[in-house]
């Protein structure tokens, strides 16, 4: 690994720390840093407190969800040779979405009446959630690659249907939650709009064991993922088996992708931006890449859920609002320059 | 221009017309306390004073008004976008129209006024931003490929509801409010949405009419345009102007509908058997289809779904569908 490679990960780490404690600081509440400091005393204030129950374990959550999406984005975008490849831009959250919701109106039709009164995550086991929605997920994203197949995947093509079978999948979720029980829709809606609020280490862990895996399947996969950085005769010369290698890693991807939308619902544009910043930072080296991804993912969405809660505390803004406000500009430079390369 | 039978057309347009009509009667007579076919008529013919006579003339019969005159105004809107981008996947929704339209009409709502003309000019504002935006983006040298204009609308679309969601969520809207208003529908719409919407969308629709030489030359590509006397630059911009405005008079009333403005002219285009139908016969079925569509998906979400799910999910679905399944069919005519 050269030297440079070494700082950059060093001063990426550096960053993520620094935003995961003003991250812990910040908030609806501001701490200082002595109440920050107590944290690690024996008998913890009450500011110290809140701190370890809620801020966190949604700190947590946000950098998991990033390294997640963050990931899952640079092996689509590797795997498609697709720039503008990301999982929630072609129907992989909304799929996952629409299975948690009829999983959740299941579970409180099947479940007796005087508990299906209050909140839905008491009715459906949380466990069950990740490979709910990682169900889901896969269901979409075959979807998507079916109905935008013609010779091969075009990246505007898989882009424009996977961007409206994500609204046409949003429907469904919306006819679903709005004909559910008011209970419900409160808590369906918030978890919709990708939103950090009041996650806590009941809604992570479920969600580790799938990540886990994925991310050591793509660490595994790293050799094939740089073969197919090429077409797929390229690929085959270095010895990289083409129909075991893609679905592996898309599935892989997918998985990952699924179990961070499990967390918080939908968080757009991560995995379309993190693996362009890392290329940006970076350069080609895959191995290089697949950390700087780790490392920006979990900055990235830290950084987002944080603004969202400064920017006009006590009001929240759901960490997905940021990321789409941040992520949808540069979707569109990155279009543009698609459009540029396909006319010259 | 293809010929298509008039006998057809004119079949096809009482079709639609009475389609249009029993959506909205039902709408009229059905509720959450039934009046009745029968005695829905009458009280819209004379007020007797009841509460059954209330609900029927001051919030029934508005609400079913707007949804027809959405449906229409959409219509056509989406209509003007298939024509400027010469390809029948174009739609206010799809190019970032009614997302800015939801932009402006959110910041004027939460941040200035609720006045009704103001609503409408920051929705139009914010419209005509959107498209501005979309039609810069999308622009190359060879031209403004459709499927482009398509995506660059979708990036444009995205930035501006995030932007909406944001603007309502700090101005402390709960979740649920914006969401509903999001998903477009027409649940407690009533007649000063309807003042509101009436003025500008007929204004904006007879002018579309006024247009249609234009919109013919527009049909062809810039040089044969050009040779027959037109100037295509002039007509593009009138019929996105025009597009810009009654995407977002609806807005403004309905929110952010999608997909409307995309089905309609292909229902018409399907009903008048052609695939270049006479323009300004088009254009009127278009109406008219959109107009039925809305007023029956917002019908058939209040009778099914008790007046809890907005008539925008019911067309957002169908509407997505039938996009894919026309896109990935016509794909390659259409890129």
């Amino acid at each position: 690994m050269r030297g440079s490679t070494r700082r950059l990960h060093a001063l990426l780490m550096g960053a993520g720390l620094l935003v995961a404690l003003l991250s812990l600081r910040y908030g609806a509440i501001e701490a200082s840093w002595l109440d920050l400091a107590e944290v690690f005393s024996a008998d913890p204030g009450p500011l110290a407190a809140a701190i370890i129950e809620l801020r966190l374990p949604r700190t947590l959550c946000a950098a998991v969800i990033g390294i997640y999406l963050g990931v899952s984005g640079l092996v689509f975008q590797t795997v498609l040779r697709n720039p503008l490849a990301d999982p929630t831009l072609f129907g992989i959250s909304s799929g996952a979405s629409l299975a948690v919701i009829t999983a959740m109106g299941v579970a409180s039709a099947l479940s007796p009446s005087e508990l299906s009164q209050g909140a839905a995550s008491s009715v459906l086991p949380m466990p069950l959630v990740p490979p709910i929605a990682l169900g889901g997920g896969l269901a979409a994203t075959l979807l998507v690659v079916w109905l935008s197949w013609r010779d091969g995947l075009l990246p505007l093509r898989l882009v424009l249907f996977g961007a409206v079978l994500a609204v046409a999948l949003n429907g469904v979720v919306m006819v679903l939650v709005l004909s559910l029980s008011e209970a419900r829709t409160e808590l369906a809606i918030l978890w919709l709009a990708g939103s950090l609020y009041a996650r806590d280490l009941a809604n992570l862990w479920p969600a580790l064991p799938w990540g886990v895996a994925g991310l050591g399947v793509i660490a595994l996969a790293l050799p094939w993922l740089s073969g197919l950085r090429f077409d797929a005769d390229t690929a085959r010369g270095f010895g990289v088996s083409t129909a075991l290698a893609v679905p592996t890693l898309l599935a892989a991807a997918a998985g990952l992708a699924a179990s961070a939308v499990s967390i918080a619902g939908p968080v757009g544009f991560v995995g379309l931006l993190v693996p362009h910043i890392a290329r940006l930072l970076y350069g080609p080296n895959l191995s290089d890449l697949l950390i700087g991804s780790v490392l920006i993912g979990g900055l990235l969405v830290m950084t987002s859920d944080l603004l969202g809660r400064i920017i006009a505390p006590p009001i929240e803004i759901p960490v997905g609002i940021v990321t789409s406000l941040i992520g949808a500009p540069i979707f569109a430079l990155l279009i543009r320059r698609q459009i540029i390369r396909a006319v010259s | 221009m293809i010929g298509f039978p008039p006998a057809r057309a004119a079949g096809f347009a009482a079709v639609l017309t009475v389609l249009c009509a029993a959506a909205t009667l039902l709408s009229v007579s059905a509720g959450a306390h039934p009046t009745g076919l029968g005695r829905a008529l009458i009280f819209l013919w004379a007020d007797d004073g009841t509460n059954a006579s209330y609900a029927v003339r001051e919030l029934r019969l508005p609400r079913a008004l707007c949804a027809a005159g959405v449906g229409a105004a959409l219509a056509l809107s989406g209509a003007l976008i298939q024509v400027v981008i010469r390809n029948p996947l174009g739609d206010p929704g799809l190019t970032g129209v009614t997302a800015g339209s939801a932009f402006g009409v959110a910041i004027s709502l939460t941040l200035l006024t609720a006045a009704p003309t103001l609503l409408v000019a920051a929705g139009i504002c914010g419209g005509a931003l959107a498209a501005a935006l979309t039609f810069l983006l999308a622009r190359s040298d060879a031209g403004l490929e459709p499927l482009r204009v398509i995506l660059a609308g979708i990036a444009v679309a995205v930035f501006f509801l995030a932007a909406t969601s944001a603007v309502m969520i700090v101005s402390r809207s709960s979740m649920q409010t914006l969401y509903f208003w999001m998903v477009g529908g027409f649940i407690n719409r009533g007649w000063a949405e309807w003042a509101l919407f009436w003025p500008l969308a007929s204004l904006a629709g007879l002018a579309v009419f006024a247009i249609t030489p234009l919109l013919r030359l527009l049909q062809f590509d810039d040089a044969t345009a050009a040779s027959l006397g037109a100037s295509a630059g002039l007509g593009r911009i009138a019929a996105v102007a025009l597009s810009v405005i009654l995407a977002a008079v609806s807005v403004a009333v309905a929110g952010p509908l999608a997909f409307v403005g995309f089905v309609a002219p292909h229902l018409a285009r399907l009903g008048l058997g052609a695939r270049y139908p006479d323009m300004a016969t088009w254009l009127a079925v278009s109406a008219l289809a959109g107009a039925a569509l809305v007023a029956s998906a917002d019908a058939a979400t209040r009778s099914l779904f008790a007046g809890r799910v907005p008539a925008g999910a019911l067309i957002t679905i169908l509407g997505g569908v039938v996009f894919l399944a026309l896109a990935r069919r016509g794909f390659d005519n259409a890129r």
